[in-house]
């Protein structure tokens, strides 16, 4: 047994106790049994996605949990259990001698709604809220993270910026520590998003993950980055890998882990012995079966959750139109320079992107072409080197490690790409070298007289310009 | 949990917090308040727990308790309970700052005491009781001096 001590303000959701004994096996199971015992004090420890919440922090025998394995983190009867509030604040931005928030000023949603400055609405309530339906194209940023996010959402300190909240109470201060830290065009939704329901306006409600999802992608679900919505769009992408082979094997294996919910396997090849130096998906076992196959054998022991549609196939200009219409995303992991055009053409023609990567003897490249206005393969080389100054994997070796380190970027950029954060690696190249343990980035821009995508990115830059 | 209609701190609370002022001066300094809630819902503060202003920034201007040592610091003063937690203010507002209301920790019903020097009259503790939106001053006719 042991038992959880409760902090001072939470002991009236637990009848008053000041410890509570449990029989968990994990700082996990503590939580739940102390939940299921006490089910009014969920929302002030757990956030929706069931990870803790921010400013929660939960120490066994004096060790943060963060430093052991989380809420995995395994409980003897000896350990004692503690959660402690994450405290911090400071005199910067003092609110002097009047109220916090008489600055600020106040808009309508009439106001709002008729803005010519295009303002950037950022809902400053708690998780909770905010599932419950938010002002459509608002941006959510809890208030504890206003300071640290804001930059992430609005770059520009000139923007207009309308804060909201419940009532209209909190967005008054939180437009104020907006306003100290430089972005002076903000203000605050007079009376919350509860007149804006109450005139009548529409809510939108941020999509839902069932308890299982929530339970195996909890990780992301705490990244603000990724969280529910990323993990729900993770879950609808469709994702071609081309090529099962060493760049293919960890691609695939952490796009499946990472809860990509639809992946295709494209390859024709079957397994040979000297694949295994570094194609970990396959097993001696397995040497002369079909690649698309017996990966897909693996992966969905590896996330029976989603789905795989492996092909034994080589791509050809009769295929790949059909195969590359079921996918949004292509994971370009093939070994020659015929199939690398053949994908960027088709992909550029479907408005597709691709994500690139080749490895050789010891170095490896990646980056991302097809992206919105970014360059194709074609932009980059817009022909194929002279095979003397090409020798492929079997003929010039690769370090069997190699296409490990370039398919993990691949797969982050892949995440990236889908989930939309971050910069992708759209108009650069990244190339490693294991010899030296050096990484540089090779910049390219997109070529206006390109061969294969100078038509289509005409047609998206006026796309643009409608918009 | 209700304000604290009733707050004590002992005798020698109140120097032990200009001393923390001092020390960490011009830097803020910070830490926990130990004491109990009696069965009448009377707050009483029995001591101050220097801990490291561990914020990456400016300490002149922020803090942030590191979570490790405010654990041992609850586990070592465990014959009390952790009823708030202190700051200075070294530039002179005892008021809490915007940043303090906001960062103040997830769960309303802790004491915050705010060190500050009005006026150049010295470090002087303001106690306070935290609430979701806004810190409640505790009037100076309910701080007692327990002797």
């Amino acid at each position: 047994m042991i038992e959880l001590s409760i902090p001072l303000p939470l002991r009236r959701y637990c009848n008053g106790a000041e410890r509570v004994p449990l029989e968990p096996t994990t700082v996990g199971e503590a939580l739940t049994q102390l939940i299921d015992k006490y089910p009014d004090i969920e929302p002030l420890l757990m956030a929706p996605d069931g990870g803790l919440r921010p400013f929660v922090n939960i120490f066994v025998s004096g060790e943060d949990i963060r430093l052991r394995d989380g809420l995995e983190t395994d409980l003897k009867s000896t350990d004692e259990l503690e959660i402690l509030p994450a405290i911090a604040g400071g005199s910067e931005a003092l609110e002097r001698d009047r109220p916090a928030s008489d600055g600020v000023s106040l808009v309508t949603p009439d106001e709002c709604d008729a803005s010519s400055d295009n303002p950037v609405l950022i809902d400053v309530r708690t998780d909770e809220e905010w599932r419950l339906g938010y002002i459509p194209n608002a941006e959510h940023i809890d208030r504890g993270f206003l300071e640290l996010r804001i930059d992430q959402v609005v770059a520009d300190k000139t923007r207009m910026i309308v804060c909201y909240c419940q009532s209209g109470v909190r967005s008054k201060l939180a437009a104020q520590t907006l306003i100290n830290m430089g972005y002076g065009r903000t203000v605050s939704l007079d009376g919350g998003i509860e007149r804006w329901k109450a005139e009548g306006r529409n809510l939108e409600v941020p999509p839902r993950v069932s308890d299982e999802m929530a339970a195996r992608y909890q990780r992301h679900l705490t990244i603000p980055e990724v969280g529910a919505e990323g993990q729900v769009k993770l879950a609808n992408a469709r994702v071609a890998v081309i090529g099962m082979g060493g760049l293919g094997c960890p691609v695939s294996t952490y796009l499946a882990a990472a809860g990509v919910g639809h992946i295709g396997l494209v390859d024709d090849d079957d397994i040979d012995l000297s694949n295994l130096q570094r194609q970990f998906l396959y097993t001696p076992d397995m040497v002369g079966r079909s690649k698309a196959m017996s990966a897909e054998a693996e992966l969905a022991r590896f996330n029976p959750t989603i789905s795989f549609q492996p092909l034994k196939a080589r791509l050809d200009d009769g295929n790949i139109r059909d195969i590359f219409e079921s996918y949004d995303l292509i994971v370009d992991c093939t070994d020659n320079f015929t199939a690398r055009y053949l994908i960027n053409d088709e992909a550029v023609h479907q408005g597709k992107p691709v994500v690139h990567g080749a490895v050789y003897r010891f170095d490896a490249q990646v980056s991302v072409f097809g992206l919105d206005d970014g360059p194709c393969y074609r932009c980059f080389l817009p022909e194929p080197p002279p095979p003397e100054l090409a020798p492929s994997c079997a003929d010039a070796g690769v370090l069997g490690v190699l296409p490990g380190v370039a398919g993990l970027l691949m797969a982050t950029e892949a995440i990236k790409v889908i989930v939309g954060f971050g910069e992708a690696l759209s108009g650069r190249m990244l190339c490693y070298e294991a010899k030296s343990g050096s990484v540089r980035e090779v910049k390219f821009p997109r070529d206006p007289n390109c061969s294969v995508c100078s038509e289509r990115q005409n047609a998206f830059a006026a796309d643009q310009s409608e918009v | 949990m209700h304000s604290p209609f009733a707050l004590t701190v002992s005798a020698n609370l109140d120097e032990d917090l200009k001393r923390l002022f001092d020390e960490a001066f011009p830097n803020e300094c910070c830490g926990a308040l130990f004491g109990s809630v009696g069965r009448d819902g009377d707050w009483h503060i029995d001591k101050a727990v220097g801990l490291t202003n561990c914020f990456g920034g400016d300490r002149t201007k922020a803090f942030a308790i590191a979570p490790q040592e405010l654990s041992q610091a609850v586990r070592r003063e465990r014959t009390y309970d952790l009823v708030g937690f202190f700051h200075s203010h070294p530039r002179g507002s005892h008021r809490p700052s915007i940043k303090d209301i906001a960062e103040a920790g997830p769960w309303p019903g802790y004491i915050q005491a705010i060190i500050a020097s009005i006026d150049g009259k010295g470090p002087k503790p303001f106690f306070y009781f935290a609430t979701a939106d806004l810190w409640q001053p505790v009037p100076i006719r309910e701080l007692i001096l327990d002797d």
